[in-house]
């Protein structure tokens, strides 16, 4: 691609240009964006919304692309992260937790990196390490499979650099048996923005009539422990602890969780975030 | 089974073939199957990730529970130290941690990360240590207390870390990512805690297994240490007071009775010859509990320093059986009955060099230096770096150890074994010709230098002095092990056997020189004899681990590789501490095409002992033969930059010869083995030479490395050496393919070097 300032050619996976220097947006977000993605998502939604007509059901069309128009997105994870993430800016963890990024200790040909490294040269090429995951939610709720603290950002804090992914990514690439070197099937993706149009094409196939829209967040991510189906949000970029809107999740039944969890809400009600924390 | 693991998300991941089993802290009782695809989203960010292999599901759940409470204690201590915390969640923190600090585990990991940096301006310790004692938490209060009059060392240290260049590194990602590996192996506090035991800090992170393969690392250590005087060839010890009550028997397992001292070390010295003859029939058993009498009797009528040295006597009679373990189990008692008694420390630390557990061993060396014997402490010390290929260093100490003890030998001498080490063997023969103008007499000396002789391939000249070394010294066992092992490499055989069978005739109590027989018969190509030979060893020296390495190493020799295997599977239980053992076992696995359990068994660390080595070229070969050509190649040609003894880089040299055959590079093949005589290796190397000189046309050769092959050799090596004689003079080259060649090669290095 070529920088819009200096017109020099910039390799696709950057932020900044690498001659000279200008914002060129976030390499998530322009992959969304590319033309033949837009066009292969709309034939995908203009395909749904004509079944939507053929088979009576429209009106329930146009309420989920409504509902979805007010998704969020939801970070599943630990306890132990959530407090890391909130004391960001506080110089004690800033001294002694900051070591704890260098603690993994994976050896090489390591079972992760065989399952990540391949997903995320095909849909993350050069840019992985920047991208952090979550799931689109009406309802607040998040995988439980993947942790079971719920955390909400703010729209403002991500609609700018958040992409929306038809499913889990790695289930994506191996549903569609692609290798290395495949290009990705196109249609699958979208901006923060227009979300509600990939749930769209993703899910209106599966209403009906009589959908109501309490059904509506099951079918938009559902917690399956086996199988959990939704629609994944990738985010470019770190998340700041002044990003996170709500907190959910479970008492803890350990002594040392629970005083954890005293920390976090008082972290929390600092920077006007809300908790809840069912028993 | 493996599993995959993170205490700060609470979560543990055994993987069981294609099957993700996961357990969590707070729901311990249920395992949840996943589909593998899942696992990099059950950890997420998690950055504590630990990846363990050969795991039953319990040792997961308790390294799970050690990782969640090391966490969570470093986690904790940081909200205590927060004014901003509610006086509540603070109070909850104290009583959770003074709990988690009970654990040994989990104190060192709060403290390697503690330790690390200063406290910055906001952390309140003193509301901490107030909050602590006012709610009589004991532990804690101790160790915030400690913590705080460490205030002031931590930030002389983290100061002088950030002094440290970046060029030392290469950039300031390199210096962030070494000072993450400093923090998690404890360097920052061992500095700490350790100054006021002189260099012990500096000493113990250039053997710690992390570091010690690294030079970049030990480097940087010995710069940081640097402004603190602390350094691995300082020579001062702190001093102790030593506690005199030990030796004045005011210990109450001490009662004197009079009975005259002559009578006692009479008594003591029967009962010592009968425990080592208890020893000599392996029955080790029945040998300590002689010895719990011997220590009562002497408990009785002696002084802890003399009852220290009868088992100090029986724990180098375990050494000379061949059994390091026993050798440690005499050498702990020794110490226990006598702490402050510098030769039993230092006796401890030889032990603890024979089992490889070189940070052990320099603690008792250092422990040797502080109670008077700065001597030993240092020839120790210096010992162990030659050990971990540190040898410039080793070099350095035993002169400073020269220049303070002017008329020491031992030194002189390891200063000279060190130069050899390095291939200086010019300077090794200078070295050992000054001591000899001081002792010309020295047998040590001189057996030191015609094995220099013997290393620089002299081997006429070695003959010549081991022969005189042996008319002169006919009650020293070495020098005529030595001249038979020299005959051996000048491939005169028959006369190796026979100066042995002399050898084995003076000194029937020795099992090096009836190993070094059996090992004859397997050379001359006589394996049945050889295997009946090492069977005898181990009927009637049952303790020495080497006639058991013998059978495992014939039959690996020859190629039968199930029954190599069992007998390295026999070693091992035998002698687990052993660890150079896994090496054979693992060039089996990898001649089998088992390149999983090999690498299982390996050590992972970068190389440092001569043993950690001869491992990372068993990696290489499982990265050739299972075709990753240019990892292998990383791997050998990095082996022979680096690796500090000359002699073992022919290993690595042969290795990468191969691949240099296999890569068609013929011409490259020959520099890199065409001076190699290690009796080991030559034959294979002369199979190298003859493969590329056959694909380069180069027939006189070709027939020249052929003729050089004795038919003696490895079974391997012969096939390998006709089918290249099939192949390059009758032009068959069809049969067999090149794979088979190839194959034979790698197998050639794994079974036959």
């Amino acid at each position: 691609m070529k920088c819009p300032n200096c017109h020099e050619e910039i390799p696709e996976h950057v932020h900044d240009c690498v001659v000279c220097g200008t914002d060129v947006g976030y390499p998530n977000v322009r992959a969304a964006l590319h033309k033949e993605e837009v066009s292969a998502l709309k034939l995908r939604v203009k395909e749904t919304e004509e079944d939507a007509s053929l088979r009576g059901f429209k009106s329930v069309l146009d309420k989920f692309r409504d509902s979805v128009a007010q998704s969020v997105v939801v970070i599943s994870c630990s306890l132990g992260k959530i407090n890391e993430l909130l004391s960001g800016d506080n110089q004690l963890y800033t001294t002694f937790y900051k070591a704890i990024g260098g603690e993994s200790r994976l050896p090489e040909d390591n079972e992760w990196d065989k399952i990540r490294m391949a997903v995320d040269s095909l849909i993350f090429p050069y840019y992985a390490e920047h991208i952090r995951f979550g799931s689109l939610s009406i309802d607040l709720t998040g995988i439980s499979g993947y942790g079971v603290y719920c955390m909400v950002l703010k729209e403002t804090a991500i609609k700018d650099r958040a992409t929306v992914f038809e499913e889990n990514s790695i289930m994506f690439i191996k549903k569609h048996r692609i290798v290395p070197g495949d290009t990705l099937p196109q249609g699958y993706r979208a901006t923060w923005m227009d979300r509600s149009s990939l749930a769209v094409a993703k899910l209106g196939k599966r209403l009906t009539p009589t959908t109501t829209e309490t059904e509506f967040p099951k079918l938009l991510a559902s917690s399956d422990t086996t199988d959990p189906d939704f629609i994944e949000v990738h985010i470019y970029g770190p998340i700041h602890r002044r990003a996170i809107k709500y907190l959910s999740g479970p008492e803890p039944r350990q002594k040392a969780d629970k005083v954890l969890i005293k920390s976090i809400s008082r972290k929390l009600t600092e920077i006007g975030a809300t908790m809840e924390i069912s028993k | 089974m493996k599993a995959i693991l993170s205490g700060q998300t609470a979560i543990a991941v055994c993987i069981e073939g294609e099957n993700l089993y996961s357990i969590s802290l707070d729901s311990p009782e249920s395992w949840i199957a996943h589909q593998k695809w899942k696992l990099p989203h059950l950890f997420a960010d998690a950055a504590d990730i630990l990846q363990i292999e050969d795991v039953s599901r319990s040792e997961v759940m308790d390294k799970l529970k050690l990782e969640w409470a090391q966490d969570r204690s470093l986690q904790l201590i940081l909200i205590l130290l927060d004014h901003k915390e509610e006086l509540q969640t603070r109070l909850e923190a104290a009583e959770c941690l003074d709990d988690f600090l009970n654990q040994d585990e989990v104190r060192k990991y709060v403290e390697n990360h503690l330790y690390s940096s200063p406290l910055p301006s906001t952390a309140d310790l003193n509301g901490a240590i107030r909050l602590s004692e006012n709610s009589l938490l004991s532990h804690l209060t101790e160790f915030l207390n400690t913590f705080q009059s460490d205030q002031e060392e931590i930030s002389k240290r983290f100061a002088a870390w950030e002094a440290l260049p970046i060029n030392l590194f290469g950039n300031p990602t390199i210096k962030r990512d070494y000072y993450y590996e400093a923090v998690r192996h404890g360097a920052f506090r061992l500095f700490v805690t350790e100054r006021e035991k002189k260099n012990i800090a500096v000493i113990q992170l250039l053997s710690h297994p992390h570091f010690r393969g690294s030079s970049k690392a030990r480097t940087i250590f010995q710069k940081w240490a640097a402004p603190f005087n602390e350094s691995v060839t300082n020579i001062e010890f702190e001093s102790q007071e030593i506690d005199d009550d030990t030796n004045n028997g005011t210990d109450s397992r001490y009662k004197k009775h009079s009975i005259s001292g002559f009578n006692v070390f009479q008594q003591v010295e029967k009962q010592k010859e009968a425990i080592k003859k208890l020893l000599r029939e392996g029955k080790q058993d029945l040998a300590l509990r002689f010895t719990k009498d011997l220590i009562a009797k002497q408990r009785r009528d002696s002084e802890p320093k003399h009852l220290a040295k009868s088992l100090c006597d029986l724990a180098q009679f375990a050494k000379s059986l061949g059994s390091a373990e026993l050798q440690l189990e005499f050498v702990l008692k020794a110490v226990a009955e006598a702490p402050d008694d510098s030769w039993s420390h230092a006796t401890l630390g030889d032990a603890y060099r024979s089992l490889a557990e070189f940070q052990k061993a320099q603690d008792e060396y250092h422990t040797t230096g502080v109670l008077g014997d700065v001597r030993m402490a240092l020839v120790g010390r210096a010992e162990v770096l030659k050990d971990l290929g540190q040898i410039d260093e080793a070099i350095q100490l035993f002169e400073q150890c020269i220049q303070e003890f002017s008329d020491d030998l031992i030194s002189r001498n390891g200063r000279a074994a060190a130069f050899a080490y390095n291939g200086s063997f010019q300077q090794a023969l200078d070295a050992y010709d000054e001591i000899l103008r001081i002792a010309p007499f020295d047998a040590v000396t001189s057996s030191g230098r015609a094995q220099v002789l013997r290393d620089m391939g002299r081997l006429d000249e070695a003959l010549k002095e081991f022969g005189e070394l042996a008319k002169s010294y006919p009650e020293e066992i070495i020098p005529q092990n030595a001249f038979a092992e020299v005959l051996r490499e000048l491939g005169e055989l028959d006369k190796a056997r026979i100066a042995l069978i002399n050898v084995i005739e003076h000194f029937p109590l020795a099992p090096e020189p009836r190993a070094a027989y059996a090992r004859i018969l397997r050379d001359l190509g006589r394996f049945n004899e050889a295997l009946s030979e090492y069977d005898k060893i181990i009927t009637e020296f049952p303790l020495n681990r080497w006639a058991y390495i013998g059978v495992a190493e014939t039959y690996r020799k020859i190629g039968r590789l199930p029954e190599a295997l069992e007998a390295y599977e026999r070693v091992i239980n035998l002698f687990p501490r052993v660890t150079h053992i896994r090496n054979g076992k693992a060039s089996v696995l990898v001649a089998m095409g088992d390149y999983l359990n090999a690498l299982k068994i390996l050590p992972t660390n970068l190389p440092a002992t001569q043993s950690e080595w001869v491992a990372y070229h068993i990696r290489g070969m499982v990265r050739m033969r299972s075709g990753k050509l240019e990892k292998a190649e990383k791997i050998f040609e990095w082996g022979i930059n680096e690796i500090p003894w000359v002699s073992q880089r022919a290993y690595f040299k042969t290795a990468l010869a191969s691949l240099r055959v296999q890569q068609k590079r013929y011409q490259e093949v020959f520099p890199l083995v065409q001076t190699i005589i290690h009796p080991s290796i030559e034959p294979i190397a002369h199979a190298l030479i003859m493969h590329a000189s056959g694909e380069l046309g180069d027939m006189p050769r070709f027939n020249q490395s052929y003729e050089s092959i004795q038919n003696t050799s490895a079974p391997v090596v012969i096939e390998l050496r006709e089918a290249l004689a099939e192949r390059y003079r009758r032009r068959t080259t069809s049969i067999p393919p090149d794979s088979w060649f190839f194959l034979h090669e790698c197998d050639s290095l794994l079974l036959a070097a």
